[in-house]
């Protein structure tokens, strides 16, 4: 019996090995993965790292997603950690995925730059390790390259594509996607940032995506999204205090219900908000 | 795994110390060549490597003419130039006398900004000192041009012996040039499979107004003449999204032959001889005979302007086909007679051109208006009635067809210039009265096109593209062929964002949809592409597509930037990612470099092509090297 619920499992896992390891980020989650190029916050590394670069502050983050679609040998978390150095930015992280039958555990390293005023570009290289009992383990590298950039102040345009190598693991070619991502972002009044996305992945249909992020009030953002394929809604909250950051979002699945997640984000240095940091420190640009 | 390891490593630290390196300031050299390029060709739909028109661009660059004493026709000759800009610069010489400086177009309202660019390209202003010099020797220049391109997969047709030589595709060219006057080139090439290094060669000699008034031509050379229902080159635009300007086609008489497609060429001698009231032409061609076949072609053309906006030319062609018996006499012998008569009558704002051409006695026709309203608004109305019987070897005659026969239509397009933007509109209406190749049957379609283009803010370019062809076409129902309407509808988005004088983003969206009875597929093109100039002598260009559709009849066509000289617009099917880098170097003033690598990576297939040029594996590669030598 024990064996049998161990297979189902894996089986399971492999179902969802693309859709239930979504990218961490709550805040990303709960606007349905529109964000690619807003990339405000040290999460920009898994997404689209050029993002990391408009930001001159350090940052650290923890994520966690107890149970996707209920099933709490599925938890996955993540830690990451952003530093601004005069040589462009730097960025390493670290997530893990699955349980002991099948784990995955990648470690990143990004680093971002500034090429002109308004452009930026940044690479991720990941090392994803796999194991699944019985069948061993192996490794694999693969790159990140996003690049974003201000179209005006407060229209931005950013792109990313992720594993550019067409890396996989094993003998078996593709198992690990390819994904194409291009987005728009607007900041209407500073208060209301729209995103707008789509993503291709090199074996599906592409996906449109849509996200707001809406600071109701001073330390309160509410944020919802949506995308068509595979179909679901998101929603969020991120609660702002001093340095403190507190994010909670959560997405349907059309037969799988929802998913909850949250995160935990340090933001050194100052307690004004993204939008006015980043305004500030490119405008010094 | 290790390999992999190496060249994955090996792309982080390039993108790393591209990103490091810090981008020094310096002016645009964003090549014109190939912005010109890429506004014009984005729409084309043929898929071949030409570079007729290419040699057309660079020689115009490299030898510009002189705007503020060409007349009109050279102007208008000018490639993607439209006539309401050749006409509006004409006036603008007459009423303001001298053009000091091409700001000043801007302030005339027929002249678009892309008009500008043309010709900032393609003509000068006033000669500089140093170029009136004429001596021999200062004025000789040699360019030579060599170019490599190979797939690194072998394809089936080596491993079975089909292809008997190299899977290399080698092309060389020498032109020599002195004081515009005398010109000569030499080409070799090879295509991949074959053995000879110059298995295709062609060469020619050109003397212009060496004696006044007079161009001659010896060697391999090309035609045009009238509307091309009778004579014309190889290449020759189809419909595109430029609604008035790829219509009405404009003679280029005799040029020489710099291509390396191996088909409609003219070989023999031809001479053009001008005065101030008449032109005459005279051409003969000595066409590729087989063991019992000779077929030469020999023709007159005489133009003529008897008034002022009226312009009448004439030409009369003979096709003549040899067939020998076993020994060498003459068993039979074929005259084809062609005669073609074309006018071309400018009035104010009116312009009038047509063709009549006649042949085996059927008549093909193609009559088009064109009326500038309102300055802003540009109309132009198009009849063409290509009789089935009616047919030429080097007739290119626009329609939906290339081969001008068999077909009625109808077009109309406007482009409006509004301050919030270009609008561009046609709408197409083709019938094709008898069987052709496809179809036993009579059959017709139309098709339209909607494109508007803005810059909505500063640097920023938005570009939309609607179009809609409805065809008849034969579909399987029922295991019985019947005529069907196949319905295409495409719709593009596109982005380009100049972010700085070095760097240039261009973002696509591309949308397909192909709907008939039993048939309905779809097909997405995304891509993402970034040009950076690092230095005025290097400039990387990169570019990464994605795309999916249903089969290869949904295909989507991507026009691509290529080496000097070549243009890509492969088709794209199936499901997969494609990317490439090419990198233009130009390190001293007489060498340019230029290499191009690509890779088409398609994740669900075993195998890409099919026959002969089938490649085992998911994975398509190509390099390409190129060498430019000016002396």
């Amino acid at each position: 019996m024990n064996l049998l619920k161990k297979i189902i499992f894996v089986l399971l896992i492999f179902c969802f090995a693309s859709f239930g390891q979504i990218k961490p980020g709550a805040k990303q989650i709960s606007l349905s993965h529109s964000d690619i190029a807003l990339c405000n916050d040290v999460y920009a590394l898994f997404n689209n790292p050029a993002g990391l670069s408009q930001q001159n502050w350090r940052e650290f983050s923890i994520y966690y997603s107890p149970s996707p679609f209920g099933i709490n040998k599925l938890a996955n978390s993540s830690a990451v950690y952003h530093e601004p150095t005069n040589y462009g930015s730097f960025a390493i992280a670290y997530s893990n995925y699955g349980f002991e039958l099948y784990k995955e555990n990648n470690l990143f390293v990004s680093y971002s730059k500034i090429i002109s005023k308004n452009f930026f570009l940044g690479t991720t290289l990941t090392y994803r390790n796999l194991s699944i009992k019985n069948y061993g383990s192996d490794n694999a590298i693969t790159i990140i390259i996003g690049g974003l950039a201000y179209l005006t102040d407060n229209l931005r345009i950013g792109f990313a594509i992720d594993n550019i190598t067409h890396s996989s693991f094993g003998k078996e070619n593709n198992q690990i996607p390819m994904i194409f991502n291009f987005g728009f972002s607007y900041t209407l009044l500073s208060k209301l940032i729209f995103n707008a996305a789509i993503e291709k992945d090199i074996d599906k249909n592409s996906s449109l995506r849509v996200g707001i992020d809406y600071e109701i009030i001073k330390y309160l953002n509410l944020r919802i999204g949506a995308m068509n394929e595979p179909s679901s809604f998101s929603a969020g909250l991120g609660i702002n205090y001093s340095i403190f950051e507190i994010d909670y979002a959560v997405f349907n699945h059309q037969d799988l219900g929802f998913t909850h997640q949250i995160g935990i984000t340090l933001q050194f240095g100052s307690d004004k908000s993204r939008t006015e940091r980043i305004k500030e420190y490119l405008s010094g640009q | 795994m290790g390999n992999k390891l190496n060249d994955i490593i090996k792309i982080f630290l390039l993108v790393i110390i591209i990103l490091t390196s810090n981008v020094s300031a310096q002016n645009d050299s964003l090549k014109n060549i190939d912005y010109i390029l890429e506004n014009i060709l984005e729409d084309a739909t043929i898929e071949q490597e030409n570079s007729q028109l290419y040699d057309l661009i660079e020689q115009y660059i490299n030898d510009p003419i002189d705007l503020n004493n060409s007349d009109k026709s050279e102007i208008m000759n000018l490639p993607f130039l439209d006539i309401e800009s050749a006409n509006a610069i004409v006036k603008y010489r007459k009423d303001n006398g001298r053009i000091f400086s091409y700001s000043e177009l801007k302030s005339i309202a027929n002249i678009s900004t892309k008009s500008i660019k043309i010709l900032q390209a393609f003509t000068f202003l006033e000669r500089r000192e140093s170029e009136i010099d004429s001596s021999f020797l200062e004025n000789l220049k040699i360019k030579l041009r060599s170019r490599f391109s190979q797939n690194i997969q072998e394809a089936e047709g080596y491993k079975n012996g089909f292809y008997i030589g190299t899977p290399a595709k080698i092309y060389n060219r020498l032109l020599i040039n002195t004081n515009q006057k005398i010109q000569i080139g030499i080409l070799t090439d090879k295509d991949a499979g074959e053995k000879s290094i110059s298995d295709f060669h062609s060469y020619y000699f050109l003397a212009n107004n060496l004696i006044n008034g007079i161009k001659f031509i010896g060697g391999f050379y090309t035609m045009e003449f009238g509307q091309g229902l009778a004579l014309w080159s190889p290449y020759s635009f189809s419909k595109g999204s430029d609604a008035t300007n790829s219509i009405i086609k404009r003679a280029r008489g005799i040029s020489p032959y710099t291509s390396a497609g191996e088909y409609l060429y003219m070989k023999g001698a031809a001479f053009k001889y001008s005065s101030n009231f008449f032109e005459l032409s005279s051409f003969y061609s000595f066409g590729e005979g087989s063991f019992n076949l000779s077929q030469n072609t020999y023709g007159f053309i005489f133009t003529l302007q008897p008034i002022n906006f009226l312009k009448l030319s004439a030409l009369y062609m003979i096709e003549n086909q040899n067939i020998f018996d076993n020994g060498s006499t003459t068993k039979s012998e074929l005259n084809e007679k062609h005669i073609s008569f074309n006018y071309e009558l400018t009035y104010g704002d009116l312009f009038l051109t047509g063709e009549f051409a006649i042949y085996n006695s059927s008549l093909a026709n193609i009559n088009t208006l064109q009326l500038s309203l309102l300055r802003s608004i540009i109309v132009v109305t198009s009849i063409r009635n290509y009789s089935n019987t009616y047919e030429s070897k080097y007739g290119q005659g626009f329609g939906e067809t290339k081969n001008t026969n068999n077909e009625f239509g109808i077009y109309l397009g406007i482009k409006w210039r509004p301050d919030f933007g270009i609008i561009n509109f046609y709408l197409d209406q083709f019938k094709f009265p008898n069987s052709n190749a496809s179809i036993a049957l009579p059959s017709s379609g139309n098709e339209i096109s909607f494109s508007y283009e803005l810059s909505p803010v500063n640097k920023t370019n938005l570009y939309f593209r609607y179009f809609s062809e409805n065809k008849e076409v034969l579909e399987l129902v029922n295991n019985e062929n019947i005529i069907q309407n196949r319905k295409t509808d495409k719709f593009r988005f596109e982005l380009i964002y100049k972010v700085s004088n070095s760097i240039q983003l261009k973002s696509r969206v591309e949308l397909l949809s192909l709907n008939m009875v039993n048939i309905n597929e779809k097909g997405i093109l995304l891509f993402q592409d970034v040009k950076y100039n690092y230095s005025k002598q290097l400039s990387l260009h990169g570019r990464i597509i994605f795309f999916q559709t249903d089969s290869f009849s949904s295909r989507i066509y991507e026009f691509e930037n290529d080496l000097s000289g070549v243009m890509t617009n492969p088709a794209l099917f199936g499901s997969g990612v494609k990317w490439y880098l090419l990198l233009k170097y130009n390190p001293i003033n007489h060498l340019f470099i230029s290499a191009k690598y690509s890779e088409l990576f398609k994740p669900n297939e075993v195998n890409i092509g099919s026959g002969n040029s089938l490649i085992k594996g998911n994975i398509d590669n190509k390099i390409a090297l190129q060498i430019d030598f000016t002396f």
